[in-house]
């Protein structure tokens, strides 16, 4: 057949017959094989794509360059580094970022690395990337293994002018009939930097929070939320996490707080008025009461109306202001019955030297004098009790000497035990080498003995009173309940008794003057104030501890006597009973009260003395000039004008050398003024003073010649 | 079960026909899924390799022959009944 000529009319005809066969024979290859065969193999080793395939090949193609097209077209278009790799890990196709960042990083930029085995250079790979791409290789192994479903790492890529941070993602390729995988390289630098710079200031906040010194509690309907370690250190947690275990917040308050409490949220969530600042009482996980101040506010927590709370521990402030408002009181307490008990000390000198007086005129009418003794009975009794309040307002005349407490104590016991009955046993441990002290010893005993009574009193079925003494060193750091303490060395005596106890709020009161807990007309409420005064006023101090059911401390302290105080002698003697002195000699009385005065003359002149009487100190000089004769001035301390009884008693000394002095008063004005050296030996008379007392100390002055 | 346990195949192909295309898709994710790690496949394009065919008589594509464990007929078309494949290497227990 030529290419000029058309086929003959006989070879058309043939070949017409052999279309026919070609036909019958495929089709019954395709009948035979169940349309599932593309392609024969000829004897003469040809190979030949049955006409179906060959459309279906075309077809086939066409879209999968369609789909080729397509697919490099998503691939360019997303913010990634991508690249196809086969089941074996070889890069199969890449998109524009990969050949780009491939170019940009020194690959040869025309190929982009296609080709290459990305798995095996992942894990062949060696120097400071090895470990982080073997990691990589693992991950994209298991996904073209079929082992993982994904593999996504982030890892940091530097360049040397700014810092990236890129995602790996890994994923498999299920369609196509090899497997393989899709791996990307996402840039996340400003994702990265945001959630440091989100965890950096979550940090600070947490820091903030943590090291905050108020407690911070947020809670939604008294669940909580949030809590710091200061509000666990507040309450006596472990930890925040312990507080945040409870299942009601309000376990942290005290049971009378709660309703109010809840009447704050209530109002708070409502809308409605609430303090923003107020006390609160708290306690402890162990139960201890606490003072708190707590600001609250309404904050939103997650889109859920939360109560935020800060809350400071003020306790111990608290207990500070009591403490020196109590402090404060005592003193006022103190400075008013100090001046009460002057004008009634003067009032019942005036009583007691007239119903004297009054006794020895009845002397030979004994239902009168009766009377009159009676008169003297109460106006000692009531000396006795303005004594006291002196006491306590520290105003009582000392006559301290150093001596040892233990030898005190144990010289009292017997007649300590006598007073408050057999059924009491009486204890002591003393301490050895028991410093010193330099007080009044009677005070002392009188105090004691005010203890050993109010332990009677609580032991009421009998029971033990233990004395004991130490030495001891208060530094700054002890907690005084007294403001006024001062450092330094003490021996302090305590006093211990196993009866009743009392409650705080009696303990808390227990030295203020005129409270007591007896019935009426059994305690004077002075006993305590009268030991707290005297230790005040001898540079101590003293301590209650008591607790219901089990019994009471009280504590004294006394300063150590200094070195120099010990040193000197007891200058102490007690004078026994003499007959009253009857002298012929002049006294000189200078006193600002009238009715003392009058009585005090009274007495002298009783007594047999000559009496020159002045008002002020001035005035007393006037007559110490006019009259020679004088040779004892009797002064008050405390007098109206210029001078007092030192400078009245100063100036007559410089006009008489040898003239005596007695001086008298209802403070202890050795606590208000120092004596002058020259006046020193000078008696002090404390009002309101008996007539025997008046003729003893008479007695004394005059003998000393 | 072969002398080592490796299941060696060899599938004859018409280059990138489509039922060609597919049977060795559909081979290759059989193996992956029964026989991972014991199989051996081995791919003659008949276009490029027509003697190799003609020797084991081969006339049609695609032709899958089992050569371990040995079977004598060899089974044509695209494999996407491959129930048949399962049956023919009587591997019912181990599928189920």
């Amino acid at each position: 057949m030529s290419q000029e000529d058309g086929p003959s009319a006989d070879e058309s005809a043939e070949l017409s017959d052999l279309l026919a066969r070609l036909y019958e024979i495929q089709t019954r290859i395709e009948e035979l094989t169940g349309g599932q065969v593309d392609a024969v193999v000829y004897p003469e080793r040809a190979t030949s794509l049955l006409p179906r395939a060959q459309a279906q090949l075309r077809e086939s193609e066409a879209m999968h360059r369609r789909y080729a097209e397509q697919r490099a077209a998503i691939l360019d278009a997303l913010p990634a580094n991508i690249a196809l790799l086969d089941s074996d890990g070889r890069i199969a196709v890449v998109n524009d970022s990969w050949r780009d960042f491939a170019a940009a990083n020194g690959l040869k930029s025309d190929d982009a690395a296609v080709g290459m085995n990305y798995l095996e250079v992942c894990e062949k790979a060696r120097g400071a990337w090895s470990e982080r791409a073997r990691e990589i290789g693992a991950g994209l192994r298991g996904v073209l293994d079929g082992e993982t479903e994904n593999f996504s790492i982030e890892y940091p890529c530097h360049s040397p002018d700014r810092k990236r941070w890129f995602q790996l993602l890994v994923s498999p390729l299920r369609s196509g009939p090899d497997g393989g995988a899709v791996v990307m390289h996402i840039d996340v630098t400003e994702r990265t930097l945001a959630q440091r710079e989100t965890a950096r200031a979550k940090e600070r906040l947490e820091t903030l929070i943590r090291e905050a010194s108020v407690g911070i509690l947020v809670h939604h309907n008294f669940k909580p939320l949030m809590a710091n370690e200061e509000l666990s250190r507040i309450f006596g947690y472990a930890s925040a996490e312990a507080i945040l275990q409870l299942e009601d917040i309000r376990s942290l308050l005290a049971e009378e707080e709660h309703e109010r409490i809840a009447e704050y949220r209530a109002a708070r969530l409502g809308g409605g008025e609430v303090p923003q600042v107020y006390s609160l009482k708290g306690r402890t996980r162990e139960g201890v009461p606490l003072e708190l101040e707590n600001r609250a506010f309404t904050i939103d927590w997650g889109g859920t109306p939360a109560i935020c709370a800060m809350v400071t521990d003020v306790t111990e402030q608290k207990r500070t202001l009591e403490q020196l408002q109590q402090a404060q009181k005592l003193e006022t307490v103190g400075q008013l019955t100090g001046g009460i008990a002057h004008d009634f000390n003067n009032l019942l000198a005036v009583i007691l030297g007239n119903a004297e007086l009054l006794s020895e005129e009845l002397a030979d009418r004994p239902k009168s004098r009766e009377l009159s003794a009676n008169i003297e009975h109460a106006a000692e009794r009531g000396s006795d009790l303005t004594q006291r309040l002196l006491a306590f307002s520290r105003q009582q005349g000392l006559e301290p000497r150093v001596f040892n407490v233990n030898e005190l104590i144990a010289g009292c016991e017997k007649w300590l035990g006598r007073t408050i009955g057999e059924s009491i046993e009486i204890e002591h441990r003393f301490a050895e080498d028991l410093w010193q002290v330099n007080a009044d010893p009677a005070q002392l005993e009188n105090a004691l003995l005010n203890l050993a009574i109010n332990a009677r009193d609580a032991m009421q079925d009998g029971g033990r009173l233990t004395f004991e003494t130490a030495n001891v060193e208060l530094d700054d750091s002890y907690d005084g309940q007294d403001l006024d303490f001062e450092p330094g060395a003490f021996v302090m005596i305590a006093v211990t008794d196993n009866g009743g106890g009392m409650s705080p709020e009696t303990m808390e009161k227990a030295f203020e003057p005129f409270y007591t807990t007896k019935e009426v007309g059994k305690g004077t409420g002075l006993g305590l104030s009268m030991v707290y005064g005297f230790l005040k006023q001898s540079g101590g101090f003293a301590r209650i501890y008591s607790e219901l059911g089990i019994g009471t401390t009280v504590r004294l302290y006394l300063p150590q006597a200094s070195a120099g105080e010990v040193e000197q002698p007891a200058a102490s003697g007690g004078a026994g009973q003499h007959d009253l002195r009857q002298g012929g000699e002049t006294v000189l009385v200078v006193e600002d009260n009238e009715m003392v005065r009058s009585y005090v003359v009274g007495q002298f002149r009783n007594l047999g003395y000559r009496v020159i009487e002045a008002e002020t100190g001035e005035a007393a000089l006037q007559r110490l000039e006019e009259d020679a004769d004088v040779d004892l001035l009797f002064t008050d301390m405390v007098m109206p004008g210029e001078l007092n009884g030192y400078d009245v008693a100063e100036r007559a000394r410089d006009l008489r050398p040898q003239i005596k002095v007695v001086l008298t008063t209802g403070f202890t004005e050795s606590s208000l003024f120092t004596p002058p050296e020259s006046l020193a030996g000078c008696p002090l008379l404390r009002k309101p003073y008996r007539r025997s007392e008046l003729s003893q100390v008479l007695r004394q002055v005059f003998d000393l010649d | 079960m072969t002398a080592d346990g490796i299941f060696r195949f060899r599938l004859y192909v018409a280059g990138n026909a489509p039922n060609s295309r597919r049977a060795i898709g559909n081979l290759r994710r059989y193996c992956r899924e029964k026989l991972r790690d014991r199989h051996e496949i081995e791919i003659v394009d008949v276009f490029e390799n027509p003697e190799q065919a003609l020797e084991y008589g081969i006339l049609l594509t695609p032709t899958l022959t089992v050569l371990s464990p040995a079977m004598t007929r060899p089974i044509v078309g695209d494999l996407s009944e491959i129930e048949v494949l399962t049956r023919a290497l009587a591997l019912e227990d181990e599928a189920s």
